[in-house]
């Protein structure tokens, strides 16, 4: 049985002209960062972009990136950002309005069982909060992966992940430990 | 169940589809910045190891004369890298708040505007990065617009009812039909001068150019009866060996298609024009040398609208909520979908299939394969898309 290739082994390949690699790459991170960047911005069409844009930027900075990091946190960050820099632009921005074509070609598919209430409780949350919260518990880096990543204090992201998972309690009525 | 497990639970709607059009962006980026794979030599017999030994020092040596070379290459490689972050776009003519809309894709989100002359109708790119050419009809001017800071770079006056505007496929020239006076002006795009204005009959209107650009195509009308055929080749000039001139066009013949004719393209490979019609449901592809109908594809009310991309024509039937992915060899029909009342333009490029609604001031955003996407309503009157990126 092969064993899984790691991501550094998967980079070099990248960085040799090897495509493969790059679709071995962008596949093992690509859900993660889709549903993280949903969760931050709440809107697949613009966590599309967001997370689209991220690997673009990714795949162009692969030349400068330090191979003994690991890859995961650092495309985490860049995806992070995005969507917190899309929050800030949107109010400045005008959004459009998606419709619906007269016969459909399919359904949306629906939300998951604790979707609504996922999102509505993340919609409470401040985007920095939001931002270390989707990090830590979606992403799943440590504290202080994303205080590298983020380039904040360790102690600001404790802080802001306390505040957001007391809210994100309060608001779902559950216990968090 | 607690917040953290919700969060490491949940799973977005559409990820699959989503990931499939990421890809597609991503591997395009990935082959624009990166150098072809390597080939790996395992052994290298000696006479060709001294061989290229020898090579390589000549090659050290010449590497001052050839700096100035290399530091465009690498100044071609930063410019692909700069377009590869950003992703690709469609271009929307707003007409009737006269507006260029760029507009993000997958999203359908407005990323900016750019005010243009009134009337904005026709919009041409010329590839990734370059300039834009809109043509505003009622104020009887063409505005160049630069793609990376999407700034005015020149407007041009002194047309009647300009109406249609297309880039020659190298991207040096901007060709724009008035069909009040009957020309059709050619715009070098390097220094943006008029470098002619060739008389092509009353009503000239839609265009094309084909691959070689050795031969242009103008539909006199949007019912058109006939069609001027023009050619870039000097007058005198023969054989394959000929030089085509697009800066000089002349006007070589006129053809009948029997129909009422709108737009018209050429196929990638150069064998057929295809032509729509403005009073019939089909599509008709001549043979580019003979003008011998070699098909019809039915599409649906007219009039229809055409772009290729690839091996395939998109068609459009705006009146008749239509578009289809047709085989540019054959004729068939690979795909159909529906698209919004009134979809008339379309483009097609880096993976996706846009059209726009002039009727309901919507775009629709498909896959090659005419999945669709999303709809965004973006404005009252939305009229011609292309697609590009910075």
């Amino acid at each position: 049985m092969r064993r899984r290739r790691s991501d550094r082994s998967l980079i070099a390949g990248a960085l040799a002209g090897t495509e493969s690699d790059v679709e071995l790459l962008f596949r093992r991170h690509w859900p993660r960062a889709y549903r993280a960047a949903f969760l931050i911005v709440h809107d697949h069409a613009a966590a599309e972009d967001v997370a689209q844009e991220a690997f673009v930027a990714a795949v162009r900075r692969l030349g400068s990136f330090d191979r003994r990091r690991p890859f995961a946190p650092w495309l985490g960050a860049i995806v992070a950002n995005r969507a917190i820099d899309l929050l800030r632009a949107r109010s400045a921005r005008r959004e459009v309005t998606e419709i619906e074509l007269e016969q459909p070609s399919a359904a949306a598919p629906p939300l998951g069982r604790y979707s609504e209430d996922l999102l509505a409780a993340l919609a409470a949350l401040t985007p920095e909060q939001r931002m270390v919260v989707v990090m830590r518990y979606v992403l799943e880096y440590t504290p202080g992966e994303i205080a590298h990543a983020l380039e904040l204090p360790r102690g600001t992201v404790n802080s802001r992940l306390r505040r957001g998972l007391d809210t994100l309690e309060s608001y779902l009525g559950e216990a968090t430990e | 169940m607690s917040a953290k497990q919700q969060l490491h639970r949940y799973r977005a709607p559409d990820e699959r589809a989503a990931e499939e059009r990421a890809w597609s962006a991503v591997r395009g980026a990935y082959r624009e910045i990166t150098p072809r794979q390597r080939t790996r030599v395992s052994r290298v017999p000696a006479g060709i190891l001294v061989t290229s030994i020898a090579l390589v020092i000549s090659a050290v040596l010449l590497s001052d004369l050839r700096s100035a070379d290399r530091r465009s290459r690498v100044s071609a490689i930063s410019t692909s890298a700069a377009r590869a972050l950003s992703g690709s776009q469609a271009l929307v003519t707003d007409e009737t708040q006269s507006r260029l809309l760029i507009v993000s894709l997958p999203s359908g989100r407005i990323a900016h505007s750019v005010p243009v002359p009134a009337d904005p109708e026709d919009i041409a790119a010329s590839g990734n990065g370059g300039v834009v050419v809109v043509v505003s009809s009622a104020a009887g001017k063409v505005t160049i617009i630069n793609r990376d800071t999407l700034r005015v770079v020149k407007t041009f006056g002194g047309f009647e009812q300009p109406h249609i505007d297309a880039i020659s496929p190298d991207g040096a020239y901007a060709y724009v039909t008035d069909d009040s006076r009957g020309t059709l002006t050619v715009i070098r795009l390097s220094d943006l001068k008029v470098t002619d204005t060739v008389a092509v009959g009353v009503g000239a209107h839609h265009l094309a150019f084909s691959p070689t650009m050795r031969t242009v195509w103008v539909a006199l009308g949007e019912n058109a009866q006939r069609i001027t055929t023009l050619s870039t080749i000097q007058r005198g000039a023969r054989g394959a060996g000929a030089v085509p001139d697009p800066g000089h066009p002349h006007v070589v013949g006129h053809f009948t298609p029997g129909f009422p004719a709108h737009d018209l393209g050429f196929s990638p490979d150069g064998r057929t024009v295809w032509v729509t019609s403005a009073a019939g449901s089909d599509v008709t592809a001549f043979d580019s040398r003979t003008h011998r109908v070699r098909f019809r594809v039915p599409v649906g009310a007219p009039p229809q609208h055409l772009a290729f991309e690839g091996r395939f024509a998109y068609l459009t039937s705006g009146y008749g909520s239509m578009i289809e992915k047709v085989s540019a060899r054959t004729g068939h029909v690979v795909a159909r979908a529906r698209a919004p009342y009134g979809s008339f333009e379309l483009a097609a490029a880096d993976g996706y299939v846009v059209s726009a609604s002039l009727l309901r001031g919507t775009l629709a955003i498909y896959t090659p394969n005419l999945k669709l996407v999303r709809v965004v309503s973006l404005a009252p009157a939305t009229r011609e898309v292309a697609i590009s990126r910075p």
